[in-house]
């Protein structure tokens, strides 16, 4: 089941510039859903129009099953985010900036002191938010959007600012809050490294539309298609013709034979052949493409 | 009860806030000054607080400065301030995604604002009395005013003042509500009451929503015709900005 569902989703700022582009995303109920993309690439703004944020223009949105247009207030009930840059009121204290979400949502008191202990901000007494660093100031917006409990989590770019402690506990603090309260956290980030860690699945957007999106294991197929092997022999148009009769496309660069293969069966099968057929091995490897780079292949082409 | 809950978490954002600070501040500044001129006229205390008109005159005196001026630009600095509280703090997204209507976020601040001119207003008039009474605790021989408070006088002039505020409070909130830098709101504000002190020997000087509190204060030296009913005029106009304002605050395409 998806805790969120976009079909079709399109979005223009102007006539001219189509920043969404058929927009369908699934994200499962109870997943940690990372949401890649380059800076511009749409990820934003498609996170501001789950919230209703924006006016939507084309296109369906869903959460927990139920229309964004018709149940906004129901949804958002159930539902914490934090959009970029910390939004709290700088002239109060975090407690303060917690009491004023508190009367509103009309949880317990002492559900303030919970979410401030959690980010590790209970000892902030009387300090103004003004006063904070950047990496509180995020550590305070995520407070806020876990004050209320809700079970679904959606978080853009949240480690924008954090040092690299910072950034390891933020993710602790996901994958605890994704496997102790069930909650689905849809997560954006321009780094695939960031966030490869903890999530369950990845959805890739580039320039307003979807490049990749399913499961981390697909991801890791993609992976493994990406990989290349390299043959170093003694007979190069022989070794090439046998690669080209299993059905591959041999490509030789400078006097090295590379080829895409996918299973290790069939660098076996080759390898035997090439001795059957009198050649010398001397080295055969195999270069794989990690996430990263598969990320920057998918967004180049 | 969600208008209740977010007029709570409304007001708590004032806390500490330029335009909370501004209200106490404006609201004693007047009579303090008052308190401070009728000390260093000590002679005449004595007379003035054995007077029968002794709160009449002491009302007046403060509401000539306060109404002419402080009063409409107080509102104008106030409003903004507490509207642009959501810009300044980056913070019309999270209200937003809050589990609340379009319709009761305006209005709850809307309702903050009113409610911190009627504490404005109520501090002015202990200002008020305290002009006319600390004299007497200071100094032996000055007598506590010897008249009795006019409650009922000085209830329909601060009605009055209230109900001409209103238009102010109703377009700075619209105009604050759709700008983001800060300087939009003021400067329109301060240009059409500026336009309105220009106006003021105009006949028909009442068409500016920004002019009321000056013509009432004005009330026998005012150059309009006499059957116009002003505070009427204001409570229109209050209702035109508010309706105005509320269907360009829900219709705005991006919140945040």
């Amino acid at each position: 089941m998806n805790c969120i569902e976009t079909k079709n989703l399109t979005h223009r700022f102007s006539e001219n510039q189509t920043v969404l582009n058929n927009i369908s995303l699934q994200i499962p109920t109870g997943s940690i859903y990372g949401f890649l993309g380059p800076n511009g690439a749409g990820k934003t703004t498609t996170l501001r129009l789950m919230l209703g944020l924006l006016k939507k223009q084309e296109g369906t949105i869903s959460v927990f099953n139920k229309s964004v247009d018709k149940h906004r207030i129901e949804i958002l009930r159930n539902t914490g985010s934090l959009i970029e840059s910390p939004s709290l009121y700088t002239h109060l204290t975090a407690t303060e900036n917690l009491a004023i979400l508190q009367k509103i949502y009309q949880c317990p008191k002492s559900r303030i002191r919970e979410v401030l202990e959690m980010v590790d901000l209970s000892e902030t007494g009387n300090k103004k938010v003004r006063a904070f660093s950047l990496g509180m100031k995020q550590r305070l917006s995520i407070a806020v959007a876990l004050l209320h409990s809700p079970s679904l989590l959606i978080l853009d770019e949240p480690t924008n600012g954090l040092d690299p402690n910072g950034i390891i506990e933020m993710r602790a603090l996901i994958k605890k809050l994704n496997t102790d309260n069930k909650m689905t956290i849809l997560i954006s980030s321009h780094l695939l490294s960031e966030i490869e860690k903890i999530v369950t699945h990845i959805g890739i957007i580039h320039k307003g539309s979807v490049l990749f999106q399913g499961t981390l294991p697909e991801l890791h197929i993609k992976q493994t298609l990406g990989s290349v092997t390299r043959f170093d022999t003694n007979h190069i148009t022989r070794a090439m013709n046998i690669i080209s009769e299993n059905g591959l496309q041999p490509l030789l660069t400078d006097g090295i034979l590379t080829a895409a293969i996918a299973e290790k069966e069939v660098i076996s099968t080759l390898n035997r052949q090439f001795v059957e057929q009198g050649i010398d091995v001397y080295q055969i490897s195999t270069l794989q493409n990690d996430l990263e780079s598969i990320f920057m292949d998918l967004i180049k082409n | 009860m969600n208008f209740i809950h977010c007029f709570q978490s409304e007001w708590l954002k004032k806390k500490r806030s330029a335009a909370s600070w501004l209200t106490i501040a404006g609201a004693f500044l007047i009579p303090l000054i008052l308190l401070v001129e009728r000390i260093t006229h000590f002679d005449s205390l004595y007379a003035e607080n054995t007077s029968p008109e002794l709160w009449e005159n002491i009302s007046w005196k403060c509401w000539q400065f306060m109404a002419i001026f402080l009063l409409p630009m107080g509102v104008i600095i106030a409003t903004s301030l507490i509207t642009q509280l959501e810009f300044k703090n980056n913070t019309w997204k999270q209200l937003h995604t809050t589990p609340q209507s379009f319709s009761v976020i305006f209005f709850a601040k809307l309702a903050v604002i009113l409610t911190m001119m009627l504490q404005f207003f109520v501090l002015f008039n202990i200002g008020i009395y305290l002009t006319a009474v600390v004299p007497s605790l200071i100094f032996r021989g000055i007598p506590y005013p010897k008249e009795a408070i006019p409650f009922v006088l000085l209830l329909k002039v601060n009605a009055k003042f209230f109900i001409d505020c209103l238009p102010i409070i109703a377009l700075q909130y619209i105009i604050s509500l759709q700008f983001k830098n800060f300087l939009v709101p003021i400067a329109f504000g301060l240009g059409l009451f500026v336009m309105s002190m220009i106006a003021i020997s105009w006949e028909y000087a009442y068409i500016i929503p920004y002019i009321y509190c000056t013509l009432n204060f004005m009330s026998k030296h005012r150059h309009i015709d006499p059957h116009v009913h002003i505070h009427l005029l204001a409570l229109a106009y209050t209702t035109v900005f508010i309706v105005t304002g509320y269907i360009l605050y829900v219709t705005k395409k991006e919140k945040g």
